[in-house]
């Protein structure tokens, strides 16, 4: 694992993935589930499982619920073409559930169908808000997936190339709230 | 005059329908989660609606195709909707806007509650309200 402090050191299309990334979560804990994130996160570049050429999904140990989408697109920059696939996974640990979804104004009896169908809901936020900020940087309109959502450790492969992912962890109070892996495959169009 | 509830999450339709009740609508209303269980309910109840909330990006029927579908039949033409989504970009409100005309409100996802109450609220305290008005 390697920690990244400063994303200026990155290629700029990741950076801006990144950056958007970070936008859309904050925005949709702060307006979705009135959660002020804490101003510390933790950025790494991890490996991804790779199964038979295919990408695996685990989820860290502590979390209990897993959402996923797909994203593809292209993009010019300097007379150059690029396609840009990739996938956003988010992980929640059990206990930050309950805070998200009270903070969603869901109150009384909750079950594994409620949890899984808000932390899907969390991240169908966040990938349409993540394509609206990507278009207003300038990139084509990327095409994002329905989540898949999984409260189980993910046997689900999927089909893509890079096995190199940034992990973010959000804080809220000092405890992990979200885990969130963006995995991106950028490829020269000729 | 019942109001109309589609989204794909059961979780956002329990919010959206809490939102409604806080604004002081009591009557019933009509869920689902795609289109097509839309259609079908519309169709069970029988009754007038005055509203339609729906998501855009659902299974079978997503809301535009809804919408089209709801404007097909004589009693329901015109009526108010209120679309509510992630599609957040000019190029997805103005498709929105030219399929289904009588559109009265987008809201983009993640809303506050407050902006939602705000967006509805006016339809729910009309009584008179027509569809096609």
């Amino acid at each position: 694992m390697e920690l990244i402090s400063n994303l200026k050191e990155l290629p700029e299309i990741e950076q801006d993935i990144l950056h958007c990334t970070q936008k859309c979560v904050q925005n949709a804990c702060q307006i979705m589930c009135k959660i002020a994130l804490d101003p510390q996160k933790q950025i790494s570049r991890q490996q991804f499982v790779v199964f038979q050429n295919q990408i695996r999904i685990l989820k860290p140990a502590d979390c209990a619920f897993t959402s996923v989408i797909e994203f593809l697109g292209t993009h010019s920059r300097q007379g150059q073409r690029y396609k840009i696939q990739g996938l956003m996974a988010i992980y929640f640990p059990e206990p930050s559930t309950d805070t998200l979804l009270r903070g969603m104004g869901i109150t009384g009896k909750v079950d594994d169908s409620d949890i899984m169908d808000g932390c899907g809901e969390i991240l169908n936020v966040i990938a349409g808000q993540f394509k609206v900020e990507m278009a207003n940087r300038g990139y084509e309109e990327l095409m994002i997936s329905t989540p898949f959502n999984f409260n189980f450790q993910i046997d689900e492969l999927f089909n893509y190339h890079k096995t190199e992912k940034f992990e973010l962890i959000y804080f809220f109070e000092g405890n992990k709230l979200i885990y969130v892996d963006v995995g991106v495959d950028i490829k020269k169009v000729t | 005059m019942q109001i109309v509830v589609l989204d794909d999450s059961h979780i956002q339709r329990r919010i959206i329908i809490k939102l409604i009740r806080e604004v002081g609508y009591n009557d019933e209303i009509i869920e689902g989660d795609n289109g097509r269980e839309g259609l079908d309910n519309i169709a069970k109840e029988g009754r007038d609606i005055r509203l339609v909330l729906c998501d855009w990006n659902m299974p079978q029927l997503n809301g535009l195709q809804f919408l089209y579908e709801l404007n097909k039949i004589p009693k329901y033409r015109g009526m108010p909707a209120i679309m509510i989504t992630t599609e957040g970009t000019t190029r997805a409100y103005n498709e929105a806007k030219s399929q289904y005309p009588y559109l009265a409100g987008y809201v983009v996802k993640p809303f506050t509650h407050e902006h939602l109450k705000a967006v509805i609220g006016p339809y729910l305290h009309l009584q008179d309200i027509k569809p096609g008005h």
